[in-house]
């Protein structure tokens, strides 16, 4: 017996079940349908965060706005004193 | 005027550019050789469909990777093999499937008795002999591209080949 021509004839090729690439595209298609409700989720919680994060980033100048004037204002209303003792 | 968008001829390309049908005549072309691999290493149709549908999902999602059809057949062949390892660790041996075994061989091995107990044999050695065999009768292919696929140095294929057909002469001499 030659085992070369028997492993040959055991181990050919053969045709999966009719049907193999619908079946195939079938799930590809069901993932799809899984995939984009999640997708579209997904896009709409970083359109949230990055919402949030822009109104967060938004006070925050805005605090920061207000110390820079609070501080000019002091330095002013300083400068100001300084210049009145001297004319006196 | 606008021109008309010409396809390519090549299935590999329109299915890169999205075409469904092509990815099917792809899907056509090569189902044979993933669900024989799988089919060789388990012989067990349904495991083996299973593998084949993974592989081609993997495909889908790897397209714009695959440089040409001879990387294709590559890719197909390294990652069914691969997918087949994988399993054959995560879950337990399958039961060979008699039935199964007895598909589309009967012409070529007359002897039901002799394609049974062969079948038996090959499915007792271990995963890699089984592989390695799988490639080498199935898909013809010389030791340097299994190596490759497999992902193993030329001379451990040769090893691993001279092992299992030795494991079989020597299971088979004791019947046939």
């Amino acid at each position: 017996m030659n085992i070369e021509s028997e492993l040959k004839a055991l181990l050919q090729r053969r045709e999966p079940p009719p049907g193999f690439a619908d079946r195939v595209l079938a799930r590809l298609e069901a993932r799809h349908r899984r995939i984009l409700p999640r997708a579209l989720a997904a896009a709409a919680l970083v359109l949230v965060i990055l919402g949030g994060w822009g109104v967060g980033e938004t006070l925050h100048a805005r605090n920061e706005l207000r110390l820079a004037m609070r501080i000019t204002a002091a330095k002013v209303a300083q400068a100001q004193q300084q210049v009145r003792s001297v004319s006196r | 005027m606008a021109t008309p968008e010409v396809l390519p001829d090549d299935p590999l390309e329109r299915a890169q550019l999205g075409d469904h049908d092509a990815f099917a005549a792809l899907i056509s072309g090569h189902q044979s050789i993933v669900f024989s691999i799988a089919w060789n290493f388990f012989g067990n149709r349904d495991r083996a469909e299973e593998i084949a549908q993974e592989v081609f999902l993997q495909l889908f999602r790897n397209l714009r990777n695959i440089e040409s059809r001879q990387h294709l057949l590559f890719w197909l062949r390294q990652v069914t093999t691969r997918k087949c390892i994988d399993e054959s660790r995560r879950k337990v041996p399958p039961s060979i499937d008699i039935m199964d075994a007895e598909i589309g061989v009967a012409a070529v091995v007359p002897d039901p008795f002799l394609r049974r107990r062969v079948r038996r044999l090959i499915d007792d050695l271990p995963p890699l002999q089984r592989l390695v065999l799988t490639l080498r009768y199935q898909e013809d292919l010389g030791p340097g591209d299994i190596g490759e696929i497999v992902g193993m140095p030329l001379n451990s294929v040769k090893s691993c080949l001279h092992r299992a057909l030795l494991s079989l002469r020597r299971d088979l001499g004791e019947t046939v």
